[in-house]
């Protein structure tokens, strides 16, 4: 191996991993924001008793899940226009919330009907059905896939260095062009990655950790 | 609205589509291959064989695909000395990086036959790689044929990816067609058009698979601990039931 290591270019070029780490944050947790409420409604239209409200739904999901994620970034950019965080942040949120609404679906899914007719026979409302019977055991079963989405949209969220957006992985090829060290800035990179990832899995515990101490007291 | 520039261009496209299907195709072979054997290495009974490849299998799943690439195509010829072409450069990558969620896949599907298939096998003289292949793989590839078929379509549509190291695919292709005529609304529109059709015929075949190889809710292994019942179904869904009915859901992370 010909290669000599010079890890003082990170030091040297700190202000552009910030810059990236900062952007991809940002991207990400606006997109996971914006996709669980997105998702949350398809989710919910999906088990709607209206059946054109269902099929618009299930076409939404199935339409945006089925088109690489790449395309419909540069479908928002060059061919509506947008600039490039919006479309970033847009395509981001339209993509990953067909994928969080299959997750909402199936979770509401696994509660027993007769657990919603039981509330209904105590003569709750179906809102109070929904928001004392089913959502809270459905939160418990999501929390776990829903973890997975979110790392997923920060791996996603890589694809907007295409569209020109100066998030990290932008910032590796950036810093290889400026020094030729992409070797040492690549894997800077992928190790800030791998603790973004670890993060929503503590954070995801942690969130898991309260929703049953919640149930707990009821 | 002027399709005649997709008509015109159609040809072009399509080479780029081949170049999509003969990437998805090889990736996805190559990565059954080497996930099969990173779901033995992970099955493994010593901890030194077990723990390197559950380091591989969950640090590239945190990874971006564009990381991955990137690394391939700029990183790897810088330590080895040799250039690679684009091609070759993709191709690795892709395999690279479905490995470890094929390995995961195969294992959920290994582990969805009960232990004691192996145990009977071999008490009536099939060796262990005998039981392996006569009675443990060919249930569990019907009971992960869904999720082979799904990660085929992440495959595809992953493929697009590898336009950012120069190889001409389907994306690429159209990219091209575009930068020439500047119809961005029709040539991403039809793009986004062909991608959906490949994908959701494949998706709706996956949906055929899963009815038609149902797991029956008794499979998997199971285990009782106190008034809780664990049980450990496909595709790494496991479920924990009490006398109150189900506690949690599927948790596709945590080993075994």
């Amino acid at each position: 191996m010909a290669y000599t290591f010079d890890w003082g270019v990170l030091l040297v070029y700190r202000h552009l991993l910030w810059q990236g780490l900062l952007l991809t944050v940002q991207i990400s947790a606006l997109s996971m924001v914006l996709s669980l409420v997105l998702g949350g409604v398809l989710g919910l239209g999906r088990r709607a008793e209206v059946m054109p409200l269902r099929w618009l739904c299930g076409a939404y999901i199935e339409f945006f899940r089925n088109i690489p994620l790449i395309v419909q970034l540069f479908f928002w950019y060059f061919a509506v226009g947008l600039e490039a965080f919006p479309a970033a942040v847009i395509g981001l949120t339209v993509y990953t919330s067909a994928y969080i609404a299959e997750v909402i679906r199936s979770g509401l899914q696994s509660i027993p009907r007769t657990q919603i007719e039981a509330a209904r026979s105590f003569g709750m409302t179906p809102f109070q059905a929904l928001r004392h019977v089913v959502l809270p055991q459905a939160l418990m079963r999501v929390i776990p896939p829903l973890g997975v989405e979110f790392i997923n949209v920060i791996k996603n969220s890589s694809i907007a260095m295409t569209i020109s957006v100066t998030e990290l992985t932008f910032q590796t090829q950036q810093i290889e062009s400026l020094t030729f060290r992409g070797f040492e800035a690549a894997t800077a990179i992928t190790i800030l990655y791998v603790l973004l990832a670890s993060s929503i899995v503590l954070l995801m515990a942690a969130i898991e950790r309260l929703v049953r101490l919640d149930l707990r007291v009821g | 609205m002027d399709l005649r520039v997709i008509v015109e261009n159609l040809p072009y496209m399509l080479t780029g589509l081949r170049w999509t299907i003969i990437l998805a195709v090889f990736s996805m072979a190559g990565s059954f291959v080497c996930g099969a054997a990173f779901a033995m290495l992970r099955l493994s009974p010593w901890w030194w064989v077990r723990w390197p490849a559950i380091l591989y299998i969950d640090i590239v799943r945190t990874v971006p695909l564009i990381m991955v690439i990137f690394w391939a195509f700029f990183l790897v010829p810088v330590l080895t000395g040799h250039a690679t072409t684009p091609v070759k450069a993709a191709l690795f990558a892709l395999i690279l990086f479905n490995t470890s969620y094929m390995a995961e896949v195969i294992r959920a599907g290994i582990q969805s036959i009960p232990k004691g298939q192996v145990e009977a096998s071999r008490a009536i003289g099939l060796t262990y790689l005998q039981a392996m292949r006569y009675v443990v793989l060919p249930q569990a590839l019907r009971h992960m044929s869904p999720a082979l078929v799904s990660r085929f379509i992440a495959l595809f549509m992953g493929t697009s990816l590898v336009y950012i190291i120069g190889v001409t695919e389907f994306f690429r292709a159209a990219n091209n067609v575009n930068n020439r005529v500047y119809r961005s609304y029709e040539i991403y529109g039809f793009v986004a058009i062909v991608y959906f059709g490949c994908c959701y015929a494949l998706s709706l075949a996956s949906a055929a698979l899963e009815r038609r190889f149902a797991v029956p809710d008794g499979a998997g292994s199971e285990t009782r601990v106190g008034a809780l019942t664990v049980r450990d179904r496909p595709w790494g869904v496991r479920t924990v039931t009490s006398v109150f009915g189900r506690v949690t859901g599927s948790d596709f992370r945590r080993p075994e």
